[in-house]
């Protein structure tokens, strides 16, 4: 009798011991949901998902990323997972980037869906049989949407484009304005230097020239102009004869 | 003499009454304290994540046993009990790579596809190497009560494979 006791009592302690052997082992986690990309042609989008260890020992894991069916004709989208693969420590949580690109040459409003695992890697060798390693894991689906317009761009290469016209215009004009003079200004300004302050030949002949031909009628305006040798008294009477 | 009584009769009533206006001060302060102390309060307040997890009865599985599996026969099942301690259902998905024999070279080799699984004790599903839906269901759990449901596995070896001992990968994940 009293070894039956004791063997029920032994019984109880291992079970005890097995359950919550049981229950310490159940560490790895995920928070739950989807992970739905909706990413535009020739763009790419970047989600987050969590997955957890909330058992006392750190847990090396390998992210088994999804495989995707190809369509006909379409470039099947490419999926990096960082980390993909570590450590998750004790009673702690780890945080996934999930980047999709789908490539540009695809057309809109394809689908593709699969699943993405965190799988704990074993430390137990199997000698005979089959090792089975826990994982877990969530959906995966990425839509192909429209290729987005970049309205910024397109906006700033038109005020650029705005710019250089503007610019070039004006400088035109500018260039316009100043072509007769400006282009002899430069052998004007070649023999002013050869006798610096002082008037030059070719001036002083022209300076005679219109004097010669302020003398002829119907040109008065430049009278004045061509008649740096007359006198204040003379310049005086002719001035006062169309007041009488 | 009577003089004197009066005036330890008056001397004692206005110690008796200045003890009772400090009595009525001290219970004004404490009284202060004590509504200043409940002002105070803290209020906490904590998200719950949705989740699932992962925890596998066995993750050795030996089929046939010490006896082994002929050629030619399928192995009598053996069974992994899924349970998700969560708050989330799941289904359990699983993949399998190929068995590897004692040779060196693939011929030795027999597919994962030999690897049969089910949610009864004669499993027909085979595995693939691409992780597929078992269509077995793990219900959310509710307080303190997690969720289990068994996948049953057995391998079908197949006519003329070498003696020896085969080993396999099989990877059950919980989807949610």
């Amino acid at each position: 009798m009293a070894i039956n006791r004791t063997a029920a009592l032994l019984f109880i302690a291992t079970a005890i011991l097995a359950a919550s052997a049981y229950f310490a082992s159940a560490d790895l986690g995920m928070v739950a949901g989807p992970l739905n990309f909706n990413v535009s042609v020739g763009g790419h989008e970047t989600l987050q998902f969590r997955a957890f260890n909330s058992g006392s020992q750190p847990i090396l894991f390998n992210v088994v990323p999804p495989t995707f069916t190809a369509i006909a004709n379409q470039s099947t989208p490419s999926v990096t997972i960082t980390p993909s693969n570590g450590t998750i420590a004790p009673h702690s949580e780890l945080t996934f980037n999930v980047t999709v690109n789908v490539p540009g040459k695809d057309r809109q409003g394809d689908f593709w869906d699969n699943i993405i695992q965190v799988v704990e890697l074993s430390n137990v060798t199997n000698t005979n049989g089959a090792t089975v390693l826990e994982g877990v894991g969530k959906e995966i689906s990425i839509t192909s949407a429209p290729a987005k317009t970049d309205y910024p761009l397109i906006i700033g290469s038109i005020i650029a484009a705005a710019l250089i016209i503007c610019a070039s215009a004006l400088h035109l004009n500018r260039h316009r304005r100043r072509s007769p003079e400006a282009r002899a200004a430069p052998a004007k300004g070649a023999a002013a230097v050869s006798r610096p302050g002082g008037r030059t030949s070719q001036s002083r002949r022209r300076t005679r020239k219109r004097a010669a031909s302020s003398k002829t009628p119907g040109r008065r305006g430049r009278k004045t102009k061509a008649r740096p040798s007359t006198t204040g008294k003379k310049t005086a009477r002719r001035r006062r004869r169309p007041a009488r | 003499m009577l003089k004197s009584w009066k005036s330890i009769l008056l001397g004692m009533s206005a110690v008796l009454s200045s003890a009772a206006v400090i009595m009525v001060l001290l219970s004004g302060i404490f009284a202060s304290a004590l509504a200043s102390q409940s002002a105070s309060s803290v209020t906490g307040n904590v998200v719950v994540n949705s989740a699932c997890t992962i925890s596998l009865s066995n993750t050795l599985l030996s089929f046939g046993g010490s006896a082994g599996v002929a050629p030619g026969t399928l192995s009598a099942a053996n069974v992994v009990l899924d349970t998700n301690d969560g708050n989330a259902p799941s289904w359990i998905w699983s993949a399998a790579g190929n068995w590897i024999g004692p040779q060196t070279s693939d011929t030795g080799n027999f597919l994962e596809s030999n690897t049969v699984y089910g949610a009864t004790s004669n499993p027909i599903t085979p595995e693939s190497s691409a992780s597929a839906n078992t269509v077995i269901f793990l219900p959310a759990p509710t307080l303190d009560s997690p969720t289990s449901n068994s996948i049953y596995f057995a391998v079908n070896v197949p006519v003329g494979t070498a003696a020896g001992v085969f080993l396999q990968t099989i990877t059950i994940t919980n989807i949610c």
